[in-house]
């Protein structure tokens, strides 16, 4: 079989027509589960026939948006459409769903203490750790064979192995002087990082379909910022220290926590960009979830129970709903507003739940009264702000302004359709 | 009952419309609701599910016609198999019309009951 054309070359509809084509056909490609390629083998297709069918119609007198809405009408509900395909061509998904999950549950796993009952307390520590590494590489590799690309079950296992490299960097302490190698690792990941968003946000800025994503520069511009407040922070609260060295000693914990904030972000883009934002999305997921606090809110609740039960079982909630809720939303959802949701609400909620313990839990840092107050409260203040930016511009992309277009093309298709064949109640 | 009838022949319909040449999916459309006079007039996107399913079945081949001018086309021809099975429905729809008709003539040519 020829492949399909790369160009309709089709009649010379006016670009209204074209536009609202393509979304009515975006609405059926959004249900069909199956790969890029032949996805787009089918709605070409179906291109091909609404292009010829609107122009037929406007031929024998019809105006414009009369006849694409005829066409329209005559092909059908967008979502019977993409439904019966869907049932003929679709790939299960039970098994996506099952390694999309695979690599959280073992994180979690593992921060349960399972790995710590095998025999020898440093094994327990190795398959812990190792074996993270090896399960999302082994969900990488899957996911390339299988599909020979970056599939998007395989979000997460990359958000928790580049972010479990991240969190390999030995944590930089604030007591010891700078020194380079102190501060080169992360420095080097950050370059890194950077030139992948550089990459990342010219295809961003040159993509015509992806103009929203343009604030992505300066919102990173503002994650830098954000970031650059914890420091900025000590420095205020060491009034009589000696600024220069203060900031130098924060460096590296500086890098290494923008790195935090900036690596889902950055990562997420360029995957955005290929698979959708929302699936973008399932690494900013995944990476928080590897972030410790997340696992362990129980610093702070023990302060107010000594229910250790209570305690495992409200220490396991926030890390169930970042490990399970993204990926199986992603993956089973049919609406692109309720995949957003799926994949940011736990993140937000995890990191409110973090924000309020590390304002409750008085850690010894040295910092006492307002300054200890106010730094923890700018920090959980600014890792929300951070994503709430970014799920404002995701929604604003994807949010219920596209849907309501859409849903305003599929009014005219009116009808339902039954079976594989279904006819229409009217004669000609 | 007259929907279901109509449902039933989809397979049949597009088979025999394939096998007098290739066509393609908005063509198979238009002519079956041409040579119907109008009977066999569906939602045009169903049709789409049907031919890849025939063509999953190994009943249909298709490829695309990639043109420089005027739209790109996806023609589907009836293979050996389809033909095969496009003879068995034949005789099949004409063994159960003939059937039915004749149970009708008879239920036709009685005088009512009263």
């Amino acid at each position: 079989m020829n492949k399909h054309p790369q160009s309709t070359g089709t009649c010379p509809d006016p670009p209204t027509s074209k536009q609202k084509i393509q979304r009515y056909l975006s609405e059926i490609a959004s249900q069909l589960n199956l790969d890029p390629t032949r996805k787009q083998d089918i709605v070409e297709e179906l291109r091909s026939h609404l292009e010829e069918a609107t122009a037929e119609l406007r031929a024998g007198g019809l105006g414009e948006e009369e006849s694409l809405a005829a066409a329209i009408r005559k092909f059908g509900s967008s979502r019977e459409v993409g439904r019966m395909l869907n049932r003929l061509h679709g790939e299960p998904l039970w098994m996506k769903v099952g390694l999309a999950i695979l690599p959280g549950l073992f994180a979690l796993l593992g921060s349960y203490g399972l790995f710590s009952a095998l025999p020898g307390g440093k094994m327990g520590e190795a398959v812990q750790h190792v074996g993270l590494i090896f399960i999302c590489v082994l969900v990488i590799a899957a996911g390339l064979a299988s599909e020979r690309r970056l599939p998007v079950w395989s979000y997460p296992a990359w958000g928790l192995l580049l972010l479990r490299m991240w969190l390999g960097f030995p944590w930089p302490s604030v007591d010891q002087p700078g020194s380079f190698w102190t501060v080169a690792p992360p420095l080097l990941m950050l370059g890194g990082l950077a030139t992948i968003a550089g990459i990342s946000g010219y295809q961003a800025w040159r993509s015509p379909g992806l103009r929203s994503c343009r604030p992505a520069l300066p919102l990173l511009s503002l994650i830098i910022l954000i970031a650059g407040a914890f420091p900025a922070a000590s420095i205020v609260a060491y009034r009589d220290a000696d600024w220069g060295s203060i900031f130098l000693a924060m460096l590296p914990l500086f890098l290494w926590w923008m790195g935090l904030l900036v690596l889902p972000v950055v990562i997420g883009l360029p995957l955005a960009l290929r698979s959708g934002v929302v699936a973008g999305l399932t690494v900013v997921a995944a990476q928080y979830v590897v972030v410790e606090e997340l696992f362990d809110p129980a610093y702070g609740i023990l302060i107010w129970t000594s229910n250790y039960g209570a305690v495992r079982l409200l220490s396991a909630l926030p890390a169930l709903a970042f490990l399970i809720a993204p990926p199986v939303s992603v993956l089973l959802s049919r609406q692109t507003k309720a995949r957003f949701w799926g994949l940011v609400l736990p993140p937000l909620l995890g990191l409110l739940s973090l924000w309020l313990i590390r304002t409750t839990a008085l850690q010894s840092t040295g910092i006492e009264g307002v300054a200890q107050s106010s730094l923890t409260h700018g920090v959980g203040g600014a890792q929300l702000v951070a994503l709430l930016a970014v799920a404002g511009l995701v929604d604003h992309r994807v949010g219920p302004r596209r849907g309501a277009r859409a849903g305003s093309i599929n009014n005219a298709a009116s009808g339902s359709i039954s079976s594989s064949w279904a006819v229409d109640e009217r004669r000609a | 009952m007259e929907k279901d009838l109509r449902r039933g022949s989809a397979r049949v319909l597009i088979l025999a419309m394939l096998a007098e040449k290739p066509m393609y999916g908005y063509q198979i459309a238009k002519e079956l609701k041409r040579r119907s006079k109008g009977y066999f007039v569906f939602k045009e996107g169903t049709l789409y599910p049907a031919l890849h399913g025939l063509e999953k079945e190994g009943l249909l081949t298709s490829e695309w016609d990639v043109v420089d001018k005027g739209p790109s086309r996806k023609y589907y021809h009836l293979t050996q198999e389809g033909r095969k099975v496009l003879a068995a429905g034949t005789r099949e729809w004409a063994t159960f019309s003939r059937r039915l008709l004749s149970i009708l003539g008879d239920k036709q040519s009685e005088p009512a009951s009263g």
